[in-house]
């Protein structure tokens, strides 16, 4: 900053002060000076003014040579009951060739006037204080006159305008009449001149004390920090009491500082103050980390200011001391630490989540991108502004979204479009994409925030899910014709069993009618023939019965109805019906329950079938004489049914095949016995649909066993 | 019962339905034939029987609409006995919830067979 004077020059305009008294001006002056709101200077100068004797306080507008004054326009307006001027004065800077300037302080006014000659009128400004009614209405009786005089000479005071008036009155009137006006003037002049001594004698004392008053009020209310210190020492001189709040209440004027706050030591705040205090040049701490006893017990705390060591230089140029000026800001800078904070944590969010995160301007700008932005385009996006989103997205795609995006830019709605985004590798994956728009409490959209979430392989399993979907519907179509297939095949196996069955039964039920005697009676060789017809018709019966059984199984059409039986009652009904076969055969059948298994749930028809197959078997593929066991016995919750003989046996290889259709194992009997191949087949389906087993152990020549397994 | 044992036989197969009547008639009950469901609905409101031998597989009208049609509550006396070559267990199922007393398969049965199952009534 420069000199005063320099600051005065370049600002074009002073003040003025009637007191005349050099250092009260200049003291005021520098409290302007210090003001660095430049539209707050003319009010703090009204105040100032008013707190002087308003009426006494003149801003002029400096020319270029620092020579003419006129008011200041916008200064004057700030003084009460002034505003009707403002036009005149106006007025008189647009014509101020045409304008001269007097001052009149004194007798008509009591404080002061200034009169100004406007082209052919003289108008006064009359600054505060009421004029006395006599002398006003003198110098309007003068007014034509002074307004000649004004227009042609450049008079400086009052009373030199009034002598040149009077100059030309004597003139034109007589020399005594002059004589006793020029008389009477001198002695107004003396009376006046006495008048305004004492006058400004009490205006100096009373501005003296509103003076200090200012200085005090400033130095107390300035809500910041505000110390002085003198010497090299650095002794405090003042201290507002700001500064002594901040230093927890301790009484630090008069003490130096090392002193005052010994707290300091080791912070650099001593070494910078002697450096201020030797170099005289100002030291400015922005946001510096001050550690301060700010409660007075001898514990410091942290705090951030913002302060200036401004050296105070005396008339020399030598520094005398140091102006501390500062403000705490450490909850700004705690605030905004903290903000720093969460931005970080938010970032630290979005830059480790898996999604693309970004943030966009409110007219969609892109603002930030996370790191995985860079990862999945594999391209280096530091420089984000217009980076070009758009190139990245599926050619398919860009109208869309662009246009989505848009229109959310438009209505503030949130963003959500799915389209493709291209990797690294050039692989257009899908992405959901959404942004909402971040409002502050106006509603007034401040930012976008959004995200792009890689859902390709979601997109596949839905795909996938969809194709499973449709294979599904195939199947189940597939499923409904193989139903409908089924029904049309076990429909033929109905047909098929009615109608082969039927003409067999008519067979056979003629024969027996004959057979009967129902006809008339029947010789014995008549009677051998019908007999072999009707065994012929009833294997033709049996083959298909089995047939059709075998059929029903196959086409799981078979249901099993279930019940309990005495499963030994079974067995001794089948050996009872079989009895002719043993007894032909001269065969022994034993029958052995140790367990005394009782009742078992079962399809009592089919499970006598399976047993009667067994157990005819058994009997057929053994000699005479033999013996048949059938044997029962409980294993681990199971039923176990064992049937064997002291037969031909089966040979190793056959036993394997032994259950499957149309099997037939050749041995020395086989050709004696008749069959289908199909027995033991369903055999095993029946037991199988009982949730059981059957196996077969056998030795050639040496006899066969059968074991079913059932679930008790 | 000193009154004749009286049986209809429910039968499309012409010679079944002979041989039938034939051997029942000739152990003295009293037979009367239908060729299908139909016609043996129609017979029932002639006569009551006290024995229905019914076949299932019938044009015109099988078995189970037979049964379908056959309120035991109008007969009370009477028994059916369903006699098929339809031997599947589904089949026999079906007819003994509509309300048939016994299933024999045809194909096994022999005219004594039939005497028996008479006599047992």
């Amino acid at each position: 900053m420069g000199s005063l004077a320099d600051f005065i020059t370049a600002q074009r305009w002073c003040v003025y002060c009637r007191n005349e008294k050099d250092y009260i001006v200049s003291t005021l002056l520098e409290f302007l000076w210090q003001l660095s709101n430049t539209a707050a200077r003319p009010k703090t100068a009204r105040k100032i003014a008013e707190s002087l004797g308003a009426e006494t306080l003149l801003i002029f507008i400096r020319d270029d040579e620092l020579n003419i004054l006129l008011p200041a326009p916008g200064f004057i307006q700030t003084i009460k009951s002034l505003q009707s001027w403002q036009t005149f004065l106006d007025n008189c800077i647009k014509s101020r060739s045409n304008t001269g300037t007097l001052y009149f302080p004194d007798e008509f006014t009591q404080k002061s006037a200034t009169a100004v000659a406007y082209k052919d009128e003289l108008v006064f400004l009359l600054l505060g204080g009421q004029p006395d009614k006599q002398k006003m209405q003198e110098i309007h009786n003068l007014l034509p006159l002074l307004a000649s005089v004004l227009k042609n000479e450049q008079i400086k005071s009052w009373t030199e305008a009034r002598l040149k008036v009077a100059e030309k009155s004597l003139a034109a009137n007589s020399d005594i009449v002059n004589k006793l006006n020029a008389v009477r003037q001198e002695l107004q002049l003396a009376f006046s001149n006495m008048q305004k001594e004492t006058e400004a004698r009490q205006i100096t004392e009373k501005a003296l004390a509103n003076q200090q008053q200012i200085l005090n009020d400033l130095f107390t209310q300035v809500p910041a920090v505000f110390a002085v210190l003198q010497g090299p020492k650095h002794v405090f001189e003042l201290a507002n009491p700001l500064y002594r709040k901040l230093v927890g209440g301790r009484d630090v004027v008069g003490k130096p500082v090392r002193e005052a706050l010994p707290e300091l030591k080791g912070q650099g705040i001593y070494k910078l103050l002697d450096e201020v205090y030797k170099s005289g040049t100002p030291f400015i701490g922005n946001e510096a980390l001050v550690k301060l006893d700010r409660q007075g017990n001898g514990k410091t705390e942290d705090g951030y200011y913002n302060f200036v060591y401004q050296p105070s230089l005396n008339g020399k140029g030598k520094v005398t001391g140091i102006l501390v000026h500062g403000v705490d800001v450490t909850e700004q800078v705690l605030a905004r630490k903290k903000v720093q904070a969460s931005e970080e944590r938010l970032r630290f969010m979005a830059e480790s989540m898996p999604q693309k995160v970004f943030t966009a301007t409110p007219n969609g700008d892109t603002e930030y991108l996370n790191p995985q932005w860079a990862t999945y385009t594999g391209l280096d996006l530091n420089n984000i502004s217009n980076w070009g989103w758009t190139q990245f997205i599926h050619p398919e795609d860009i109208d869309a979204t662009i246009a989505s995006w848009e229109q959310s830019l438009k209505c503030g709605e949130p963003f959500q479009i799915e389209n493709r985004f291209r990797r690294h590798d050039g692989v257009y994956r899908h992405h959901l994409n959404r942004a909402q728009a971040l409002r502050d409490k106006n509603g007034k959209i401040l930012m976008w925030i959004g995200s792009s979430t890689d859902i390709e392989d979601i997109t596949q399993t839905v795909a996938r899910k969809e194709e499973l979907e449709l294979i599904a519907a195939g199947l189940k179509e597939q499923r409904k014709q193989l139903v409908a297939i089924n029904n049309a095949k076990d429909e033929f196996i109905a047909l098929a069993s009615h109608q082969l069955r039927t003409p067999a039964t008519a067979v056979k039920q003629y024969i027996s009618l004959v057979l009967s005697g129902y006809a008339s009676p029947v010789t014995s060789i008549q009677k051998k023939y019908l007999k072999t017809a009707y065994d012929s018709n009833e294997r033709q019966l049996n083959i298909i019965n089995d047939l059709l059984k075998t059929a029903q199984i196959d086409s799981n059409g078979y249901q099993l109805k279930k019940n309990h039986h005495y499963i030994l009652s079974l067995i001794k009904e089948i050996i009872a019906e079989l009895q002719p076969i043993f007894n032909l055969k001269s065969q022994k059948v034993i029958v052995e329950n140790k367990d005394k298994i009782g009742t078992i749930l079962i399809d009592g028809n089919e499970m006598k079938l399976v047993l009667s197959n067994l157990i005819e078997n058994a009997s057929k593929y053994s000699h005479k004489g033999s013996v048949v066991k059938v044997s029962l016995q409980k294993k681990n919750q199971n039923l176990l049914i064992k049937i064997s003989d002291t037969g031909v046996g089966i040979a190793n290889g056959d036993t394997r095949r032994i259950f499957d259709k149309f099997t037939r194992i050749d041995n020395e009997l086989s050709d004696t016995v008749a069959g289908t191949g199909l027995g033991l087949y369903w055999v095993k389906q029946i037991i199988m649909l009982h949730g059981g087993t059957v196996k077969v152990s056998s030795k050639l020549g040496k006899g066969s066993s059968f074991v079913i397994n059932l679930p008790l | 019962m000193s009154k004749k044992l009286r049986i209809l036989i429910v039968e499309d197969e012409i010679v079944l339905q002979d041989v039938y009547k034939l051997v029942l008639s000739s152990h003295g009950y009293e037979v009367t034939t239908a060729n299908n469901g139909a016609e043996g609905l129609a017979q029932l409101k002639k006569v009551v029987p006290d024995l229905v031998l019914l076949d299932v597989f019938m044009p015109v009208m099988d078995g189970k609409e037979f049964l379908r049609n056959f309120d035991l509550n109008d007969y009370p006396h009477t028994k059916i006995v369903v006699y098929s070559n339809l031997s599947d267990s589904k089949t026999e199922a079906e007819m003994r919830e509509l309300g048939a007393h016994d299933f024999i398969l045809k194909s096994s049965m022999t005219p004594q067979d039939l005497i028996d199952l008479v006599t047992k009534k």
